[in-house]
């Protein structure tokens, strides 16, 4: 989807503000929020694709003038309202009125917090070969898919160079959509700073981003 | 059950008895009443200051709280309105001043219905001013309350469990992991060519560094180039390296430059490179994640790990920063 959340290459937004001796958390709530979205996520009422999925989805103004963690709790929400497992006059209500919807792996309960601390596994094996190798050239195709896709606005139609080959992952295009894992092919592509910006972009910097096989043909 | 905001309540608290003078007092009062409230399991989950108050009604009634009176409640997470004592504001954000009190919409508790007259009258009483620091029972709060009561009663998650998920979020992960897989690296030549080659395994050999994650990258700067991390799409970054990421790595700023104007973003942060330097941002747009080995400061011959580890900054491997200077080793 291009959406908001897409910033690459946007201006306007000034300056990087480093906040000295940031606390972990600015209030107690986005403490709740983040252990919330991890635990329903390894509860199995969604995946990560999906969790960014409903971020993305949210409003343009409001996901510019929401708050990390308030994304978070508005996606979350949503996320959970659309796949059954709470309904919106329970929010409303503050109460649970409906009977639950049955977790995948179960109620998520102290014995799980090991788990949800290491890292997820997204690698797996390749159903077809690769098509590219490392030092191929390579465009990122001009697509716009109104679903999630992690194909940035400001590669597509660009020119890059494969610089490694990651193996297969989780097709994050198909996962948010309950698609299933549809694994493919991931590399990381260089791209020159004034192929993606202009001539007169930087000549000393090089971006490059993480693509999926789908997102490239070759150049 | 979590209690919600004990000074929100302690406000309420001292609109219904005003004969509990100090702050003090009120909150040994809203103690107690508390914890008779847990005992006897009558503290409601909140959905709304309305909400809120109304189950903190029915808490007062069901203990026999005769001495407490309230007039009516206010809507909107706003105030609570008592008629004898005025409004007390709780929880607007920013709060009210004194001239939009009036344009505050509000409708009575069902109980009673509101008289709106004395609402501007005791503004004006200078003991009413006693609580600036109360808390912000905000909007957002109270949802996320709502969220976690559904969630806990539907019995999809135990509220312990999300503490100890909090806690582990606070003490077992954060940028001192990073630091020790640094310093090995600048220790040791054969880690570090392991580092570079396949950081996964390399850091998963370490066995003080605990909850290693897949899929980890390490870049090194050299004179002739620096790294620089980003995910321009939303947050992802090395948690199990790093922590939690910083908000600026999250926001806007930091997520539309990065990737177009990183030496300006350096200078934001008081960076500055030689004009030659090749600069390598990695926008972190699928599960792999980067870190950034930085260069080892010069003067640090013969330092141990845990004395190099303690000059790796969280942001000198994200690539916005560089290790702190060295000082003699201690």
């Amino acid at each position: 989807v291009n959406g908001v959340h897409d910033m690459g290459g946007m201006d306007g937004f000034g300056k990087v503000e480093p906040e000295p001796d940031e606390p972990m958390f600015h209030t107690e709530w986005e403490a709740r929020v983040l252990a919330m979205v991890r635990a329903m996520g390894a509860a199995g009422a969604f995946n990560i694709d999906a969790s960014r999925f409903y971020r993305e989805a949210l409003p343009p103004h409001v996901y510019l003038a929401s708050s990390y963690y308030k994304k978070w709790l508005l996606g979350l929400e949503d996320l959970l309202i659309d796949r059954g497992y709470i309904a919106a006059g329970e929010i409303a209500a503050g109460h649970a009125t409906q009977p639950a919807k049955p977790l995948r792996h179960g109620k998520f309960t102290v014995n799980d917090v090991e788990r949800i601390m290491v890292r997820g596994k997204f690698a797996r094996a390749a159903p077809a070969p690769a098509k590219f190798k490392p030092g191929d050239r390579v465009r990122a195709k001009n697509m716009h898919p109104v679903t999630h896709t992690r194909l940035p606005r400001y590669v597509r139609g660009h020119i890059g160079v494969v610089e490694r080959d990651h193996g297969c992952h989780v097709f994050p295009d198909s996962a948010a959509t309950g698609s299933g894992e549809n694994p493919q092919w991931l590399y990381t592509v260089v791209f020159d700073g004034t192929e993606l910006w202009g001539p007169d972009a930087d000549p000393t910097v090089k971006i490059s981003i993480d693509a999926f096989e789908p997102y490239l043909e070759a150049a | 059950m979590r209690i919600s905001n004990d000074r929100a309540f302690g406000i309420a608290l001292a609109a219904f008895e005003p004969r509990l003078a100090s702050v003090q007092e009120r909150r040994d009062a809203l103690l107690v009443v508390l914890r008779q409230a847990r005992q006897r399991k009558l503290v409601r989950p909140l959905r709304g200051a309305e909400l809120g108050m109304f189950a903190f009604l029915d808490l007062f009634d069901d203990l026999g709280a005769e001495r407490i009176k309230v007039a009516g409640i206010a809507r909107c997470d706003d105030a609570v309105i008592d008629n004898d004592l005025g409004i007390f504001p709780l929880t607007c954000d920013p709060a009210p001043t004194r001239e939009q009190i009036p344009a505050i919409s509000f409708e009575a508790a069902p109980r009673q219905r509101l008289n709106i007259a004395p609402i501007l009258k005791p503004m004006t009483a200078p003991d009413h001013h006693h609580d600036h620091d109360h808390s912000e029972l905000s909007e957002t709060e109270l949802r996320v309350r709502a969220l976690e009561t559904i969630l806990t009663e539907k019995g999809y998650v135990e509220p312990a469990a999300l503490d100890a998920i909090i806690q582990a979020y606070e003490t077992k992960i954060g940028p001192h992991n990073g630091a020790q897989v640094v310093a090995k690296a600048w220790s040791d030549p054969a880690f570090k060519q392991a580092l570079l080659d396949d950081a996964t395994k390399a850091v998963s050999t370490l066995g003080h560094v605990s909850r290693v994650g897949d899929h980890l990258v390490a870049v090194e700067n050299t004179p002739r180039r620096h790294n620089m991390v980003v995910c321009t799409l939303c947050s992802c970054y090395p948690w199990e390296m790093l922590g939690l990421p910083p908000v600026w790595y999250k926001a806007a700023p930091y997520r539309s430059r990065a990737v177009k104007d990183p030496r300006g973003v350096l200078a934001d942060f008081g960076v500055s490179l030689p004009q030659e330097t090749e600069i390598r941002v990695w926008d972190s747009t699928a599960e792999t994640r980067f870190l950034v080995l930085p260069m080892r400061p010069a003067g640090t011959e013969g330092w141990s790990e845990r004395q190099l580890a303690e000059l790796v900054t969280r942001d000198s491997m994200i690539g916005t920063g560089f290790p702190k200077t060295p000082r003699a080793p201690s």
